[in-house]
């Protein structure tokens, strides 16, 4: 069994007639000695399009080699899928339905993974569909999906996947991985983002391998599914965000499922043991007199049914300065991450609608902002697209030659964000 | 990419591998294995949980409580000699009270004093006729608190039913509910307490304990240490604990400086057990307990015992008529202990971290709890004892003087008006302020009130010349916040936020 635990990080000290609350809430699962019952299963798509035999078949190959050892990384007993996505979803292995993993379903999966051909067309909601079948049969598993594609979503309508994802929701987590620079972010980011889960740039077909590795063993770390963190606030209040800030930035707001008039819940997914996600909460609640004290929210965590409280927010309302204008740490730290990632959207939507100058503000904001936040990961990935000049000014001067996969790089990769220095 | 093409020639046909779940049209013929089992039924979207895994949810305590810090008197006080002149009493009035009696030690019938007006009364009355006050019951009147909102009570801001106030906060509006603690008084007309939680902390730790007993006044102020664990119940138990000993002493005519070690030596022992029945860093507090005593040549005689920084303040009137302020006490914190031992310079102390840290306490980790035990005797004056979530805010002794000059109430309304001062300044500590004023004592009333007179119900009209013009008969539905009747108004305290800044940030 997890155990939960949260904390809050706020002020809670409003001056006179102040409405917004903000809180930062560190959520931790916690790993406990009973064992944990809930299955795994692991259902891998790859894009095999006719693009992925560009390269003289050294992507095809790549995702042959990358789906091999994903096969092999996975424990024994858990159920698994290999799924051909062109666009028409086909089963790889097993040919209906889901195979349990043992060292034997696991050759034969890697046998059929070699033959697998490439040819056709890209149709992501076809494959959505078809993982969100297969998992069906197991509804009470964690269902975890690692969705590749090198393209477009060329030969369906936006809408029908749109309607493919929607019907996906809450059905199974999706990790969507872009081989090279020929896909659209914002398209897998929509599926990643509705499914609960990363999306990111392969920039080289070689780097495939380890990266299924790695999201495969991080999917059998998952310990509990389906948690949500479930947030009670007062009559008149207004919850204007609630966006994980850590490790990556995902606003939740328009995911709540209404639970009662007062009672949101934010679905947050599957958690492994000491896994530890941080949030940003701001709740707007009807103003109180000085010296009052209201809570902004009850934070409590339900996993399935069950539901426990963890944490409060609380709001005081005080005429004395030195307590309302004193800036939370945790929460200071986590807006200026997501105006970082802001700014990095912003400048790169404007690079490429040409506006220069407009890029330089936007990014040189983000090279200020990242550096005083000490996200050296985010300082470098800018630095493929601009020359710093200062980052703690932020000047800058756009490159004028950029490779694509840098600019997808920075875009994906523009979400994640570091954590608080505490202590 | 969208590019048909071929692949290699060892690869099988992507026509031969099955469509899965037939969710689109296939645009190649299917494989034979490729027909979805029809008895499968396509999930319906509700998939995902096991309803046998529950997971218990373990809550953290948010926020994070520094060691308490203590501000200082910068100078020694010392104990002042008595024979002070006499100041003109303040225009009293008793106001609402609630009075428990203590029950088992009845004394042999005589006659009797009122214990609250001191009116002279037969041995066999069960009232006093002057104030109503209960005679039966026992020699002692114990102070209890006023009732306060409880879990029975709707919500104090929407009145939302009892029954959607969960952990004391609005299941509606979200409004914490007042709790027993976060404001209380006690009053017995010439012995009042007032506590207050103040404004930045969340809990009121600090107690106060009152009582009349043989015609003394026992009055008790603990103040819990934050940094400790259930300070609440260190300060509460303590209060009680003494001013029981304090009371029983009294009235079995003991020693009343050998009552005062061995009260704060039980409490101490008492506290120190708090430690046993739960987690964290033993439950403390400070204490100062007083009996103040009306000889028979009418002076009056205070003994003190007390550990840590609360305070007691002898209040009287100087020759041209203006108030002072002595205090009594000499704190037991690392700073007052450094300046005694004279090795460092005041620099030194005021700039040291432990400055404010208190040195004595009741509690089980206290290293020592022998408490200092010191008596004062005057023909005239009040005694002020109150926590440091008061004196930070009026340390010296002229300021406090001034403090209390502005108020001209009731003991009791003294004591509120002293509490909202320290708010207004800032409450950046729990609060709590007793006062005993034998002047208010001896207050006269007339005789019955004219059943034809237009009186507010539930008050008496007062003679003429009664320095007090109306008095809220001691009834059953006493008022939280009752409104002082007497006819001089006096205005709310003036703030001068200059003491607030010389005070800084004081904030545990």
């Amino acid at each position: 069994m997890t155990e939960f635990s949260a904390q809050v990080f706020q002020n809670e000290y409003l001056p006179a007639g102040a409405e917004t609350v903000d809180a930062v809430i560190t959520v931790t699962a916690h790993e406990s000695v009973a064992p944990t019952t809930r299955s795994l299963v692991e259902i891998i798509v790859i894009d095999t399009s006719g693009s992925m035999m560009e390269q003289r078949g050294a992507k095809m190959q790549a995702a042959r080699i990358a789906t091999r050892t994903a096969i092999d990384t996975l424990d024994d007993g858990i159920e698994f899928a290999v799924v051909s996505g062109t666009e028409v979803a086909r089963a790889i292995y097993p040919p209906r339905g889901l195979a349990p993993s043992n060292p034997s379903s696991r050759e034969e999966a890697k046998r059929a993974v070699d033959r697998v051909p490439a040819d056709g067309g890209t149709a992501i909601g076809s494959w959505l569909r078809a993982a969100a079948y297969l998992f069906g049969q197991r509804p009470d598993a964690i269902g975890h999906c690692i969705l590749l594609t090198d393209g477009k979503n060329q030969h369906e309508e936006p809408h029908v996947l749109d309607a493919a994802i929607a019907e996906c929701v809450g059905r199974f987590q999706a990790d969507c991985r872009g081989l090279g620079s020929d896909w659209n972010v914002e398209e897998l980011r929509k599926i990643s983002t509705a499914l609960l889960g990363t999306v990111d740039i392969i920039p080289r077909p070689e780097d495939m391998e380890e990266e299924f590795r790695a999201l495969t063993s991080n999917a059998m770390t998952k310990q509990v599914g389906n948690v949500a963190l479930r947030l009670w606030s007062p009559k008149g209040a207004q919850i204007e965000f609630l966006r994980q800030v850590s490790p990556v930035l995902d606003d939740l707001t328009l995911k709540a499922n209404v639970v009662s008039p007062l009672i949101r819940d934010f679905p947050l997914g599957a958690w492994a043991d000491e896994e530890q996600r941080d949030y940003h909460l701001r709740v707007r609640i009807p103003s109180g007199n000085v010296g009052d004290e209201r809570l902004g929210a009850r934070v409590m965590l339900a996993i399935d049914d069950a539901e426990q409280p963890v944490a409060l927010v609380r709001a005081i309302w005080t005429n004395d300065d030195v307590l309302s204008t004193r800036i939370n740490r945790e929460v200071a730290h986590y807006t200026g991450q997501a105006e970082l990632a802001e700014a990095i959207a912003e400048g790169l939507t404007a690079r490429q609608a040409g506006d220069d100058a407009g890029a330089t503000v936007k990014l040189g904001r983000a090279v200020q902002l990242a550096h005083e936040a000490g996200n050296g990961d985010t300082v470098r990935l800018l630095q493929k697209v601009v020359e710093v000049d200062d980052p703690a000014t932020g000047t800058v001067r756009l490159k004028r030659s950029v490779e694509e996969a840098d600019a997808m790089a920075l875009d994906v990769r523009s979400t994640r964000t570091v954590r608080v220095q505490r202590g | 990419m969208g590019l048909f093409r071929r692949g290699n020639k060892d690869a099988a046909k992507a026509t031969d591998l099955p469509i899965i779940g037939a969710v689109i049209e296939p645009v190649t013929q299917p494989g034979p294995n490729a027909q979805p089992d029809p008895n499968t039924p396509v999930p319906d979207g509700s998939a995902g949980v096991d309803p046998d895994v529950t997971l218990p949810v373990t809550a953290a305590g948010s926020g994070f409580i520094g060691r308490r810090q203590r501000n200082l008197l910068p100078e020694i006080p010392s104990m002042p000699a008595g024979g002070a002149p006499i100041i003109s009493p303040s225009p009293g009035q008793t106001t609402t009270r609630s009075i428990i009696p203590t029950g088992g030690q009845s004394r042999p019938l005589r006659e009797q004093t009122c214990p609250t007006c001191s009116e002279g009364a037969p041995s066999d009355a069960k009232f006093c006729e002057a104030c109503g006050t209960d005679l039966v019951g026992g020699e002692a009147l114990i102070a209890a608190p006023k009732p306060l909102p409880s879990a029975t009570e709707p919500c104090v801001s929407c009145a939302a039913d009892p029954a959607e106030i969960e952990d004391g906060y609005c299941g509606q509006c979200g409004t914490r509910q007042p709790a027993p603690r976060d404001h209380f008084e006690y009053d017995l007309a010439w012995v009042a307490s007032v506590s207050d939680k103040g404004l930045r902390h969340h809990h009121n730790e600090d107690a106060s304990a009152i009582a009349v007993a043989d015609e003394a006044a026992v009055v008790v102020v603990c103040d819990g240490v934050s940094s400790t664990s259930r300070p609440e119940e260190a300060s509460e138990l303590a209060a009680d604990r003494i001013r029981d000993l304090l009371v029983q002493a009294v009235e079995t005519g003991a020693g009343i400086e050998e009552a005062m070690r061995d009260a704060i030596e039980a409490a101490h022992h008492e506290v120190a057990a708090l430690a046993d029945s739960g987690p964290g860093e033993a439950p403390s507090c400070t204490v100062v307990a007083a009996i103040m005593e009306t000889r028979d040549d009418g002076t009056l005689h205070t003994t003190l015992g007390w550990l840590g920084d609360s305070r007691a303040y002898w209040i009287d009137a100087s020759d041209d008529g203006s108030l002072t302020a002595t205090q009594l006490t000499i704190d037991h914190s690392w700073a007052i202990d450094q300046r005694a031992l004279g090795d460092l310079d005041e620099e030194t102390i005021a700039a040291d971290a432990r400055a404010h840290s208190i040195t004595r306490w009741l509690g089980a980790d206290s290293t020592d709890h022998t408490p200092d035990i010191g008596t004062h005797t005057a023909a005239s004056g009040r005694l002020l004892v109150c926590t440091d979530g008061l004196w930070n805010y009026a340390a010296e002794e002229p300021a406090m003087a001034e403090l209390i000059g502005r108020f001209a109430g009731t003991v009791i309304n003294t004591a509120q008006e002293l509490v909202a001062f320290a708010k207004h300044s800032g409450g950046h500590d729990n609060i709590t302020v007793a006062l005993v004023d034998v002047a208010a004592r001896t207050t006269r009333l007339s005789p019955a009130p004219d059943p034809g007179a237009t009186a507010t119900p539930g008050t008496v009209e007062l003679a003429a010349d009664s320095p007090i013009n109306s008095i809220v008969l001691p009834d059953e539905t006493p008022s939280h916040n009752a409104q002082p009747h007497n006819a001089q108004t006096h205005e709310l305290p003036t703030h001068e936020t200059q003491t607030h800044e010389e005070q800084g940030d004081i904030d545990d």
